[in-house]
C-alpha cells in the first residue's frame, strides 16, 4: 500500500475514533430535568443535590438520583460501592463527582460533576452524621442471606428514617446514618431519645450469606433543652434496640413488600 | 392613693411576677437538664435582684419616715409601667413552661436582652417611689427658697 493511501487510512481511522469518544459533559448534574444517555442507553437522572454540613465545617451533598445501565447486572459508584445496574438512591456523599464504573473492569461509564439543585437562602443545614470513631465498639451482628443486595434494601429502609452517608474502606462498606428520634415508653414526660447507626458489612462471607454489624449511638435529650447527651437510661437503650430490630426486619422484608 | 399603698402595690407586682416565674420553672424542671434549670433560676434572680433590692431597701429604710402622698396619676402610671415590664418576662416564662419544645438557652438570652433592655420602664418609678432624694410637697404648698 502506498504512503498516501496509508496516510488516508490513518486519518480516517483517527477521525472515526475521535467521533466515537463521548463529548465532554456539561456541568448539568445540578439540573434535575436533564438525563444522561448515550449509545448504550444508559440513563442517570439526578433528582436533587443539596449542600449540607455533616459536621461543623464539613460540607457534603445530599444526593438523590435514578439510574439505569441496560445490560449490566452491577455497576460501581464512587463512595457507594457496587450496586445493581438499575435503581434509585438517596444518600449523603462527600464526593464532588458522581462516577459510574464497570463493576469488573473499572472502566468509567458515566461521570457527572455534582452541583446544587437547590440553593438554600441561609447557611446549609447541619445534617449531623457522627464519625465512625464516635460509635461505641459494641455491636449487634445479623446475618444477611437474602438474594437481594443489602445495600439496596438498606437504601430503601434507611431512607424512611434517616439520611445516611455510605463509604468504603478496605473492601468493607459502611453506612453511617444521621440521628433519628426514638419512640420512648416508660420515661417521664419531657425526655427525648435519638439514635444514629453504623452498618458495616460483609463479615464472615460464605456462599450466599454474610454477617453485618450494627453499632448505635443512643442519646438522651430534654424537650426544653438544646443538647443531647449519651445515655445509660435502660428505657431509652431498650427503645433503641427495639428500633434496630424493627429496622432490620423491615430491611429483610422490604423486597417482599414491594408490589 | 397613699404613698405606702403605692409602694406595697409595686412591690407586690414584682414579687408576684417573680413567684409566678419561679413556679413555672419548678413545674417543668424535669423537662430540662439540671444545669439549664440552675442557669434559668440564677438569671431570673439576677434580673429581679436590682429592682427588688431597691424596692425592699426603700421600704425598710423609710418605714419610719413616711413621705407625703403622691398624685394618683403618678401612682397609676408607675403601676402600669411596672406591670408592663413584668408582663414581658412573665409572658415569655409562661409560654416556655407550656411549650411542647423550647430552649432554656434561648430563654436566658431573652432575659438578658429584653429584661435589661426594657429596664428603663421601671427605673424611674422605682427611683421615685423607693429612692431617698424625692420629696412630695403637700398639694397646697408652693416650694420656696428654703426647700432647695
Amino acid at each position: 500500500m502506498c504512503i498516501p493511501a496509508r496516510l488516508f487510512m490513518l486519518v480516517v481511522f483517527t477521525g472515526t475514533f475521535l467521533v466515537q469518544q463521548p463529548l465532554p459533559r456539561s456541568n448539568n448534574a445540578g439540573n434535575p430535568s436533564i438525563s444522561e444517555s448515550s449509545a448504550d442507553r444508559a440513563t442517570v437522572k439526578v433528582k436533587s443535590c443539596v449542600k449540607v454540613f455533616i459536621a461543623r465545617g464539613d460540607p457534603a451533598y445530599s444526593l438523590a438520583y435514578d439510574y439505569e445501565f441496560p445490560g449490566r447486572a452491577f455497576v460501581h459508584v464512587n463512595g457507594l460501592g457496587t450496586i445493581p445496574g438499575k435503581g434509585s438512591y438517596r444518600y449523603i456523599t462527600r464526593e464532588r463527582t458522581l462516577e459510574f464504573r464497570d463493576a469488573s473492569t473499572g472502566q468509567i461509564l458515566r461521570q457527572l460533576p455534582l452541583g446544587d439543585t437547590v440553593i438554600v437562602a441561609a447557611k446549609p443545614p447541619l445534617t449531623e452524621v457522627p464519625p465512625d470513631n464516635q460509635f461505641p465498639s459494641a455491636y449487634r451482628s445479623f446475618v444477611w442471606d437474602l438474594p437481594q443486595s443489602l445495600k439496596e434494601c438498606a437504601n430503601t429502609v434507611l431512607g424512611r428514617y434517616f439520611r445516611y452517608y455510605p463509604h468504603e474502606d478496605k473492601d468493607m462498606t459502611f453506612l453511617a446514618t444521621t440521628f433519628t428520634p426514638l419512640q420512648l415508653r416508660g420515661v417521664p414526660t419531657g425526655v427525648l431519645g435519638q439514635v444514629a447507626l453504623l452498618l458495616s458489612f460483609p463479615y464472615d462471607p460464605v456462599t450466599g450469606k454474610y454477617s453485618f454489624h450494627v453499632q448505635a449511638i443512643v442519646r438522651e435529650g430534654r424537650t426544653l433543652s438544646d443538647d443531647f447527651r449519651p445515655t445509660s437510661n435502660p428505657s431509652i437503650i431498650r427503645s433503641a434496640d427495639t428500633f434496630v430490630d424493627a429496622l432490620i426486619a423491615e430491611m429483610k422484608h422490604s423486597e417482599k413488600d414491594e408490589p | 392613693m397613699t404613698m405606702n399603698r403605692a409602694r406595697y402595690g409595686l412591690m407586690g407586682i414584682f414579687a408576684a411576677s417573680l413567684v409566678i416565674q419561679l413556679t413555672c420553672f419548678f413545674v417543668v424542671r424535669g423537662r430540662m437538664w439540671p444545669e439549664d434549670f440552675n442557669g434559668l433560676i440564677l438569671k431570673l434572680l439576677e434580673i429581679y435582684s436590682a429592682q427588688l433590692g431597691l424596692v425592699l431597701g426603700g421600704i425598710f429604710s423609710q418605714i419610719n419616715n413616711p413621705r407625703s402622698d403622691p398624685p394618683a396619676a403618678i401612682c397609676w402610671t408607675a403601676m402600669t409601667l411596672v406591670t408592663l415590664w413584668n408582663l414581658l418576662l412573665v409572658g415569655r416564662s409562661m409560654s416556655f413552661s407550656v411549650a411542647q419544645q423550647d430552649s432554656a438557652t434561648d430563654l436566658i438570652k431573652y432575659f438578658d436582652t429584653v429584661g435589661s433592655g426594657s429596664a428603663f420602664l421601671v427605673a424611674g418609678a422605682v427611683a421615685f417611689f423607693f429612692g431617698k432624694g424625692t420629696e412630695i410637697a403637700p398639694a397646697n404648698v408652693r416650694p420656696g427658697p428654703s426647700s432647695k
